[in-house]
């Protein structure tokens, strides 16, 4: 399958660009634009929409895409990150591709950035008031592993019936002695709602309580839109005897020294040598720029580490 | 003569609009977008020329939101004469709805006669088949202090919108417990903009 990198390489590309503002066409945006405010009046529940074909594969994250192209105007400063990386293939793709189609500012830095499109992470530099993130998601319903009915599913939403979410997470517990989950951890919105963050671990869930940012969420392939407002209660579902609890690293960063941050495993050399990294490459880069060092740093300058491509 | 030359002559009825419509949209779309996930917190928004007596901060909603797949219903001091009605079908290809039910927007000027319970809180399965109420009223200042508490709001935090009913929090408190069913308001105010009041917030008197 031809990547967005083919197409922005061929001449076509800025007929693209003449054709639409942000690719979408007005239609298309006005139908995601109404999707998002309903997803913003009821937190957490999952708005159906139109979805559209995208210059992309669905693993590339069109929900994501979309949600962005229907929001973003020409003042617009956006990042993209895929783990925590401004570097990846997917990243610096989304990234060209909204340069091209809607001629926007781009960025790595979270401080600078007005819209931050993400796949998995959310950034550790903590976000702010009148900025959004949008979140691609490749599967929105958070039962759908459960109950594979959508009317099911759906129906469970509407009456609020969550046992069987928490007969899996105590399934869990039951096989392991703990929640074994660590991604697309189910949260609780607003105190209605059960939410997949997917695929996002669970280290951020907490990063997604009562966070002043607004966050989007965008499934294109199952073509659903949630949301959640600024300064909301996101609670991380567990039980009494099994709290909710974080993965914690047993290190800090081998290259800015930074604790409580979640880590990546890199091979460094030929010889299998490997270190833990930030998964935040711009908040790792921010605090080397300050002066923060790891155990690493030293022979990382010396050239042992390139540029990181994602693991999932 | 052609429709869009009748739209483009000065003091038609269907003169107005979006000038460039991709980004007049896109910010008033950015006003409206923040206005809901703050609620209570004023966006600024540009009014449009529209026809009287549509305020112009609705002309941009409608211009913004609604094409051929919506429907809107206009309260009776918007639909003497017919031409807030032919301006917005014009501008924007939406269908005007007879019934307040049946609406998934309405567009209120006499707010203080509203009555939320007429509109289509959406389903229990499918919430966001709702209506969405624009109401255009005098001040944002002048009206009983309200205090607001929910999904977007740091604390709590108050308005004094005027123009509302006299019972429009008791109305409230009934449309909040459909939850997640219920109605949206957008508030607009010229020389002000509009603010978002979502079903998902509570609303008390201040004081
Ligand atoms: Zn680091």
């Amino acid at each position: 399958m031809s990547t967005i990198l083919d197409l922005l390489d061929r001449p076509a590309i800025d007929d693209l660009a003449r054709y639409n503002f942000a690719y979408l066409d007005e239609q298309t945006k006005r139908m995601i634009r109404r999707a998002i405010l309903k997803a913003i009046a009821v937190p957490g529940y999952q708005v159906p929409f139109g979805s559209r074909e995208m210059p992309m594969p669905y693993g590339w994250g069109t929900g994501g895409v979309q949600v962005t192209a229907s929001i973003l105007g020409a003042d617009d400063v956006l990042k993209v990150i895929d783990q925590g990386a401004d570097d990846t293939t997917n990243a610096v793709s989304i990234r060209k591709f909204f340069q091209h189609v809607a001629g926007v500012k781009t960025t790595t830095s979270t401080e600078e950035a007005t819209v931050i499109q993400t796949r998995h992470r959310i950034p550790e530099r903590a976000l702010k008031a009148g900025q959004t993130i949008v979140f691609q998601v490749p599967i929105p319903e958070p039962l759908r592993f459960l109950e594979p009915r959508e009317t099911e599913t759906r129906a469970m939403h509407a009456l609020e019936e969550y046992g069987l979410m928490h007969v899996k997470l105590y399934e869990d517990i039951a096989r392991h002695g703990h929640i074994a989950t660590t991604y697309a951890y189910p949260v609780k919105v607003a105190g209605r709602y059960v939410m997949d963050p997917s695929p996002t671990p669970k280290f951020d869930n907490p990063k997604m309580h009562m966070n002043p940012a607004l966050q989007l969420y965008g499934a294109g392939r199952e073509a659903r839109i949630y949301a959640i407002p600024p300064y909301t209660e996101v609670v991380s579902l567990d039980f009494e005897d099994h709290p909710f609890a974080v993965n914690r690293f047993d290190r800090p960063c081998a290259l800015c020294g930074a604790e409580n941050v979640y880590l990546d495993e890199v091979v460094t050399d030929d010889a299998g040598g490997r270190m833990f990294v930030c998964s935040d490459t711009d908040n790792c880069e921010d605090r080397r720029a300050e002066g923060y060092v790891g155990e690493q740093t030293e022979a990382a300058e010396s050239g042992l580490s390139g540029p990181r491509e994602a693991r999932s | 003569m052609s429709l869009s030359n009748v739209g483009s002559e000065q003091g038609s009825p269907l003169s107005g609009g979006f000038v460039d419509a991709v980004p007049e949209a896109q910010r008033a779309f950015h006003a409206l977008m923040n206005a809901l996930a703050q609620p209570g917190r004023c966006q600024p928004l540009k009014s449009l020329l529209a026809p009287e007596p549509l305020p112009g901060l609705l002309g941009t909603i409608g211009c913004t939101l609604l094409d051929h797949q919506t429907s809107v219903f206009l309260d009776e001091a918007l639909q003497g004469g017919g031409q807030v009605g032919e301006w917005l079908i014009f501008q924007t290809g939406t269908v005007i709805a007879d019934q307040r039910k049946d609406a998934g927007f309405a567009f209120i000027v006499d707010g203080e006669r509203m009555r939320l319970a007429d509109y289509g809180p959406g389903d229990q399965a499918y919430p966001d088949r709702s209506a969405t109420l624009c109401v255009n009223v005098p001040s944002f200042a002048e009206g009983p202090r309200l205090s607001l508490e929910g999904p977007g709001i740091k604390g709590k935090m108050i308005i004094a919108p005027a123009g509302l009913p006299a019972d429009f929090i008791d109305q409230w408190a009934d449309n909040h417990a459909l939850f997640p069913r219920g109605v949206d308001l957008f508030l607009t105010c010229e020389g002000e903009g509009v603010m978002g009041l979502p079903r998902s917030i509570n609303i008390v008197q201040e004081g």
